[in-house]
C-alpha cells in the first residue's frame, strides 16, 4: 500500500455533523430575494461583518452594496439631523483632482467644490450636491434606509446604479447625517453621489451629462 | 427524460432565481463536507457549525456570481473555509488541530474508509502522531486530501492558495512522512 493509500485509510476522528439546513434556510427567508438584486449589486455579508452592530439596534433586513456604498435596510426608520456630510474646505478644481485620486467628473454648471481629504463635492446648485471619491469595493460610506425607503436599481450610461428615494441615514466614519434621494453609481475605481431636491429621471439626466474620459 | 432528478446546476440556476427549497437541496448535498472542512481549519466544532451556516447563507447571497456550469464544490468550500479561518483568527488561535484517529468502536465518528482495515491500529497511531508533526500548512494539505477527500482544485479553494502550491505541499508533506514513518 502507498503512503498515499495508507493516509487515506487512517480514518480520523471527527466531530458529528451538524443538520445546518433548516437555520440557513430561516435566514434566507427573513430578507427575500428581489429581482433587482443583480449580480453587480449584490450582498456581500462578509463585508458587511467589518461593521460591528449594537445590539440594540434594528435588525437588519438586508445589505446591498454599490461601488464602496453598503445600503442596509432596516426594520425602523433611521433618525439623524438632515444635511450633508462635512463638505470640508473649498478648493479651486485642481486642487479637487489632486486630492481625489481619481478622474473627477465635472458637471458643467456648479457653484463651488470643496474636498474633504479625498471625498470631493461639486455643490451643482442650492440643495444638489455630487460627491465623487476614491473606492469602488470595501465600503466607505454607509446608509441605513427604514421601510418606507425606495431603492430602485437603474444604470448611469451602461454602468450600474442605485436609486435610493426617501430619508435615509448616511454614515462616513463617526458622522451621520439624515439625507434624501440619492443616485449611486460606480465606474473603474471611483463611486459617485449625487444626492438633492431630484427626480429619479432628473438625477441620471445630471449623471450622464458629466464630463470625463472614461465616465 | 421527464423523471430525471434536477441535478446540480438546475438547482443551483433555480436557487439564484431565488427558490430556496432547490437551495435547500444544495445544503443536504453539501453540508457534511463544508463542516468537515470548517472544522479541520477553525479547529473545533462549535466555529466550524457556525462557520458552515454563515458560509451557505453567504454564498446563496453571492449565487448570481457563480458562474453557471463551474463546478460547486470548490466555490461552496472557498466561502465555507474563509468563514472558518476568521473564525478562527478572530478567536486568536495560533494552535493546529491536533487530528485524532477515529476509535474502532465509534464508527459514526469516523471518516468512512475501506482501507481501514488493511492498516494496523500500530501503524495508524505512528502514520497520525507524524502527520501532526508536519508544519501547519503542510498538515492542512494533507487533511483535506486525504483525510477529507478533496480534489487538489477544492483543497486550493478551501485553503486559499493556488494550485500549484497544494501541489508543492502535498509533495514536501509526503516527503516529510516518508523520511519519519517509512523503514
Amino acid at each position: 500500500m502507498s503512503l498515499e493509500q495508507e493516509l487515506r485509510a487512517i480514518g480520523v476522528e471527527l466531530p458529528a455533523e451538524p443538520d445546518v439546513q433548516a437555520r440557513v434556510l430561516a435566514r434566507l427567508e427573513r430578507p427575500r430575494r428581489r429581482p433587482w438584486l443583480v449580480p453587480a449589486v449584490v450582498a456581500l455579508a462578509v463585508v458587511a461583518s467589518l461593521f460591528a452592530i449594537p445590539q440594540t439596534r434594528a435588525a437588519i433586513l438586508r445589505v446591498l452594496h454599490i461601488g464602496s456604498v453598503e445600503i442596509r435596510r432596516e426594520e425602523t426608520e433611521p433618525r439623524a439631523t438632515p444635511g450633508p456630510l462635512p463638505l470640508g474646505t473649498r478648493v479651486s478644481l485642481e486642487q479637487a483632482r489632486d486630492a481625489a485620486r481619481i478622474e473627477l467628473a465635472v458637471p458643467r454648471d456648479y457653484e463651488a467644490i470643496y474636498a474633504d481629504g479625498p471625498f470631493v463635492t461639486f455643490v451643482l446648485r442650492p440643495r444638489v450636491w455630487l460627491l465623487e471619491f476614491r473606492g469602488s469595493g470595501f465600503p466607505i460610506l454607509r446608509k441605513e434606509v427604514g421601510p418606507g425607503t425606495r431603492i430602485d436599481e437603474t444604470s448611469v450610461g451602461g454602468a450600474p446604479a442605485m436609486w435610493v428615494e426617501g430619508p435615509h441615514v448616511v454614515f462616513r466614519g463617526p458622522q451621520r447625517r439624515l439625507a434624501g434621494n440619492v443616485l449611486i453609481w460606480t465606474r473603474s475605481d471611483a463611486t459617485y453621489r449625487l444626492e438633492g431636491a431630484l427626480t429619479q429621471d432628473e438625477a441620471v439626466e445630471v449623471a450622464q451629462s458629466l464630463s470625463c474620459t472614461s465616465c | 427524460m421527464v423523471d430525471r432528478p434536477l441535478d446540480e446546476s438546475d438547482l443551483i440556476e433555480r436557487a439564484k432565481r431565488g427558490d430556496t427549497s432547490a437551495y435547500a437541496a444544495l445544503v443536504r448535498a453539501h453540508q457534511g463536507l463544508a463542516f468537515r472542512t470548517a472544522y479541520v481549519i477553525a479547529g473545533n466544532a462549535s466555529d466550524a457549525e457556525e462557520a458552515t451556516q454563515d458560509g451557505f447563507v453567504n454564498a446563496y447571497r453571492a449565487l448570481g456570481r457563480f458562474r453557471r456550469g463551474a463546478p460547486f464544490r470548490p466555490w461552496l468550500l472557498r466561502i465555507v473555509a474563509n468563514e472558518a479561518r476568521n473564525r478562527r483568527r478572530s478567536a486568536g488561535r495560533r494552535d493546529a488541530l491536533a487530528l485524532r484517529a477515529a476509535s474502532e468502536d465509534r464508527p459514526g465518528d469516523a471518516v468512512p474508509s475501506p482501507e481501514a482495515a488493511l492498516l494496523s491500529e500500530e501503524r495508524r497511531t505512528e502514520l497520525l502522531a507524524a502527520v501532526n508533526r508536519l508544519r501547519e500548512e503542510e498538515r492542512l494539505v494533507v487533511a483535506c486530501r486525504f483525510f477529507l477527500g478533496l480534489t487538489e482544485d477544492e483543497t486550493a479553494a478551501a485553503l486559499d492558495v493556488r494550485l500549484g502550491t497544494v501541489k508543492s505541499r502535498q509533495s514536501r508533506a509526503l516527503a516529510h512522512l516518508r523520511e519519519e514513518v517509512e523503514p
